[in-house]
Order: structure tokens, then C-alpha cells, then sequence
């Protein structure tokens, strides 16, 4: 019996020393890590919607209607320049082929998509993963949001389509969804 | 909760996201415990034990203790913790209550707590946001999928010993390039969810 | 064993992936190109020396009955360090290598380690086994990476080889690739290993 007291102390005594390192390093790096998280946000933000200055999220009202109203709908940024709206940026979570594909895009006021950027996913490497390319982000750029997107697996003759990345179907699928929901939650919610 | 979406979660942790052969999870006792296909059955059989009861218990201190208190930052060592006490504890009961499933899967239990594809899956699970009953789906899958390539792995191993493999890739590259022709198959899984 | 024999083993005669095949899960998930094997041999290597260090000062202290889940607890906390410490400076290498980071906690190389060389040995020993094995797990990892990075992909550390023309085998950078070079490679490993024996 007092032996397992022992134990339990020494193991106790270890994962305590464990917690109290671990509380600390955390205290010290959670500000870098927040303030690098959120800077790579601000920065995907800027890079498809360029014409804004600054991003604000919406007021909270509209902001939870928008995400109580569809799950896929992370965040919904509008872009400012001075004290206009340009733009909107919205991030979207849609599921891909090894987990959800995280999508921000970037909607000018007018109703043109400004650009997309893919920025979270699991997707395979050399395939789904190519999703992150300029090359296939850049398809969707001045695209009309009045039409829905549609993946083509040639190459594209009407206007609104995608082509697909080679062999990653699901993933261009994925995206699509996600500019999609994008699309029409500008339609639907934030033109008027 | 529409059945449609547990469904794609089951099908697509056995086949398409089979956790060995996509994900390289449980790839030790993979490559280890596959010489015979009755001991490869013996590690699946163990293997969906602990996994499903560990995903279902790291799921409840997730949401009950880490993720309110903010401590998500500990969420590696309890789960290792809560593992490596559940595989003892299983270990425990099941001698007392059964030695005869005890005499079968006592052997593959010490060994599971260094097998990553328990701590992956809890991880997995949580990193997707299920809920507490898609876990439950997902884990069931997922040790489906792993005992499906362990005993389909040994079944071809088996074989293997048999055959004239040239001198320099006896044992485990043959081993492994076996895994990789398997993988192949397994990849024309992907068009299926 | 002195200590640069200590050190020397892991790096060839035992090495942890040709020879132990240990540690194989991330081996095979994250080396689909050059930079993640690198960054994951040298973030293992880093959880191996601290490890190593800490079972080795300790070993006195920890009965041994309950030593597995105390080094378990000591592994962890190391590999949650690095987690923390690769989030906040280094986020694309840490959003690449993903979930292998935590599962650092289950590779069977550190646990083994522990458990049969630093809870018996002197720290500085414990020290140069960690950097031996690490390096040895490193330089492994590494290779595999830029093996198939090159047919998959056409390229090492990202820099492009062959040029425009080169048509790469994605199946290199798919998961049978993963089995089919390591496997080639441990068969050429052990080929090597064999001629120089058979030359001594």
C-alpha cells in the first residue's frame, strides 16, 4: 500500500514538473503564435481582395445570422478602403478528399470574384495539394458572382467553369463549393 | 443526424482514408506483428478494441475539461496518458474476465500504446470536429480499415515466405514493396466518396 | 563503448530506419519531399537528445515500475514544446508536417531509446546516442524525401532538376510511392551493407 502511494506521488510530481513547463512556454509563445496566425489571415485576406486597405469583421448581428445560418461559413471580413466597403472576404470550409479544404474568397462590391486563396488542407501532395498553386487559384479570378461555378475536366469553353486539377477531382470540387457558398452568400446576404 | 453522412465517414476511413495504407498510421504493428494471419487478426481484433474506447474517452475529456479550462495546449500528453492507462487497464480486465481472450490478445495489448494510429485517430477526431457519435462511426472505420490491411498484408505475406525473392530484399523491403503494391489498389478506392 | 562509438552506431551500423526500421509512420507520411523529411528528422532529433538527456538524469529517481509512463510524460512534454515553439517561428513547416508533429510522442525510436540505452547510461552517453540515432533517423529521412521528390516532382528542397520537359511519376509522392522507395532503398541499404562486409 505505501508503496503505491509512492508511485503515485513520484508520477504525480513528474506531470506536475511536465504542466508547469508547459504552462509557461505556452504563456510565452501563444502571443507569437497568435499574432503570426492572425497575420497570415490579414495577409490572405489582402491577397484576394487587393483593392481593400484594412479588413473588419461584420457586426455581430448579421455576422451570426450568416454563420448560424450556414456551417460552412467560418469567417465573413469586409474590405475598406477610407471609409468605403470594397469587398467582401469569405472563408469557407468545404470537405475535400482527406479532410475540409479551406477557401477564402475575395467578392468586390460590383459582384466580381477578386481572387481565391486556398489556405488550410489535408489534400494529397502533387495532387489535391496543387489546389494551393497560383495557376488554378488564378482560373477563378473576375469571374461574375450572378452564375455558378462549374468543374469541367477539358479545357473550359464557357465562361464560369473550372478546369480540374489533373487526378484531384475532389479537390477542385471542394474549392468550387466554397466559392460557391461565397457566391451566393454575397447574392443572398451582403449586396443588399 | 442523416445516416447518408455516417455513412461516407465509415466507408471512407476503411477504404479511401484507410488509415495504414493513405495515411501511415499504425504502421509498426503493421509491418511487425504480419507474419501470420491469425496473429494479424489477434492485433485488428485489439487494436478496434482500444481504439474505439479511447476516441470515445479522449473525445469526453476534450470537450469536458481541455476546451473549456483553454488548455488545448495539453491535449498530446493527456491523450498519451488516457491511452497508455486504458491499454493497461483493458489489459487488466480482460485477464480477469477472460483468460481465454486474454491468452489471444494479450501479447498485441502492451504494444498498442506506442501504435499511432490510436493517438492519431483521437487527434483526427478532433481536429474534424465531429460529434460525439460520427467519432464513435469514425473510430469503428478506422479499425476496420486497419485490421482489413493487417490480415489482407499477412495473407500475402504468408505467401511470400514461400517465394525466391533475390538475397538483399528478403524481409522487410519485400515487406514493403508488397505494402506499396497493396497501397496502389487501395487508391483505386478514391473515386468512391 | 566510447563516446563517439556511442554516437557513430546510429548513424550507420544501427540505423534506426535501414536497419531497426523503427519510427516508421512518419517516415513514410511526411517525406514527400526533401525540406519535411529534414525538418521532421531534425524536430525528432531534437525530442530524442532532450528525452534521452532528462531519462538519463533522472534515472535514479524513477522506480521502474512506473519509468514507461514517466517517459512517456517526458516525451510529450518535449514534443508539445516543439509543437508550441515550430507554431509561432516556423508556421509553414508546422502546417505542412501536421499531425506528425504530435504523433512525435508515439515514434517507437524515442521510447526505445529511453527505455534501452539513456535509463542506463551516463547523460553525456544518453546525449551522443540521441544525436547519433537523431542524425541517423535525419539523413535517412532525408534521402527518402529527396528520392522521391525527385521522380515525383522533378525536384530537391523545391528546387527544380530536370526542367519543363520532365514528365514526374506522381505516383513517388502518393502513398505507394512512400512503401515502394523505402523498400528499394532499405533492399540497396542492406545490398551495400553486405558487399562491405564481404570486402572487410
Amino acid at each position: 500500500m505505501r508503496e503505491i502511494v509512492k508511485l503515485g506521488l513520484i508520477l504525480l510530481l513528474i506531470t506536475s514538473a511536465a504542466a508547469v513547463v508547459l504552462g509557461l512556454s505556452n504563456a510565452a509563445t501563444i502571443g507569437t503564435i497568435e499574432a503570426v496566425e492572425a497575420k497570415a489571415s490579414e495577409v490572405a485576406r489582402k491577397e484576394v481582395l487587393p483593392e481593400a486597405e484594412n479588413f473588419k469583421t461584420l457586426e455581430e448581428e448579421k455576422l451570426n445570422e450568416i454563420l448560424n445560418g450556414n456551417e460552412k461559413v467560418l469567417e465573413v471580413y469586409a474590405g475598406y478602403k477610407g471609409e468605403n466597403i470594397v469587398g467582401y472576404a469569405i472563408k469557407t470550409a468545404t470537405p475535400g478528399y482527406g479532410g475540409n479544404v479551406e477557401v477564402i474568397t475575395g467578392i468586390s462590391t460590383e459582384g466580381k470574384i477578386t481572387g481565391i486563396k486556398v489556405v488550410k488542407h489535408q489534400e494529397t501532395p502533387g495532387l489535391g495539394a496543387n489546389a494551393t498553386s497560383a495557376e488554378f487559384q488564378n482560373q477563378y479570378k473576375d469571374m461574375n458572382t450572378s452564375k455558378e461555378i462549374t468543374v469541367v475536366k477539358t479545357q473550359p469553353s464557357n465562361e464560369n467553369e473550372i478546369q480540374a486539377l489533373t487526378g484531384a477531382t475532389i479537390t477542385s470540387d471542394a474549392v468550387t463549393n466554397g466559392v460557391n457558398i461565397a457566391r451566393e452568400l454575397f447574392n443572398n446576404k451582403l449586396s443588399k | 443526424m442523416d445516416f447518408g453522412n455516417l455513412f461516407v465517414i465509415l466507408i471512407s476511413a476503411i477504404l479511401v482514408n484507410n488509415f495504414v495504407l493513405s495515411r501511415f498510421l499504425g504502421i509498426c504493428p503493421f509491418l511487425g506483428v504480419s507474419k501470420q494471419v491469425e496473429t494479424a487478426f489477434g492485433m485488428g481484433m485489439a487494436v478496434t478494441f482500444v481504439m474505439t474506447l479511447s476516441s470515445i474517452i479522449t473525445y469526453i475529456i476534450h470537450h469536458t475539461i481541455l476546451d473549456k479550462l483553454g488548455l488545448e495546449y495539453l491535449q498530446t500528453i493527456a491523450f498519451i496518458l488516457v491511452i497508455a492507462s486504458l491499454v493497461q487497464l483493458v489489459e487488466m480486465f480482460i485477464q480477469k474476465a477472460s483468460p481465454t481472450l486474454y491468452q489471444a490478445l494479450g501479447v498485441y495489448l502492451p504494444l498498442i500504446t506506442t501504435n499511432c494510429a490510436v493517438l492519431g485517430l483521437a487527434i483526427i477526431n478532433i481536429q474534424e470536429e465531429y460529434n460525439l457519435l460520427q467519432t464513435i462511426v469514425h473510430s469503428i472505420g478506422a479499425a476496420i480499415g486497419f485490421s482489413l490491411a493487417i490480415v489482407l498484408f499477412a495473407g500475402i505475406r504468408e505467401r511470400l515466405a514461400l517465394a525466391d525473392v533475390p538475397e538483399s530484399l528478403q524481409g522487410f523491403p519485400i515487406a514493403l514493396i508488397t505494402a506499396g503494391l497493396m497501397s496502389i489498389a487501395f487508391l483505386g478506392f478514391a473515386g468512391l466518396v | 563503448m566510447s563516446i563517439i562509438k556511442t554516437f557513430k552506431n546510429g548513424l550507420l551500423k544501427e540505423n534506426p530506419i535501414f536497419i531497426q526500421l523503427l519510427g516508421m509512420c512518419p517516415t513514410l507520411a511526411v517525406t514527400t519531399t526533401a525540406t519535411d523529411g529534414l525538418a521532421m528528422g531534425l524536430a525528432t532529433t531534437t525530442v530524442l537528445v532532450s528525452a534521452n538527456l532528462v531519462v538519463s538524469l533522472l534515472r535514479k529517481l524513477i522506480p521502474s515500475k512506473i519509468r514507461i509512463p514517466s517517459y512517456i510524460v517526458i516525451i510529450a512534454t518535449f514534443v508539445t514544446l516543439i509543437d508550441m515553439f515550430m507554431h509561432a517561428y516556423a508556421i509553414d513547416l508546422y502546417r505542412s508536417l501536421g499531425l506528425f508533429i504530435p504523433l512525435i510522442v508515439v515514434n517507437c525510436l524515442i521510447l526505445g531509446r529511453a527505455e534501452s540505452f539513456a535509463s542506463k547510461n551516463t547523460p553525456v552517453r544518453a546525449i551522443s546516442d540521441g544525436l547519433g540515432m537523431g542524425i541517423g533517423f535525419a539523413w535517412a529521412l532525408t534521402l527518402l524525401g529527396s528520392v522521391r521528390e525527385l521522380l515525383g516532382a522533378g525536384s530537391i528542397f523545391g528546387i527544380s532538376v530536370f526542367g519543363e520537359a520532365f514528365k514526374p511519376a506522381i505516383i513517388m509522392i502518393l502513398p505507394p510511392g512512400a512503401f515502394l522507395a523505402l523498400g528499394i532503398l532499405v533492399g540497396i541499404y542492406n545490398w551495400l551493407s553486405k558487399k562491405r562486409a564481404a570486402n572487410a
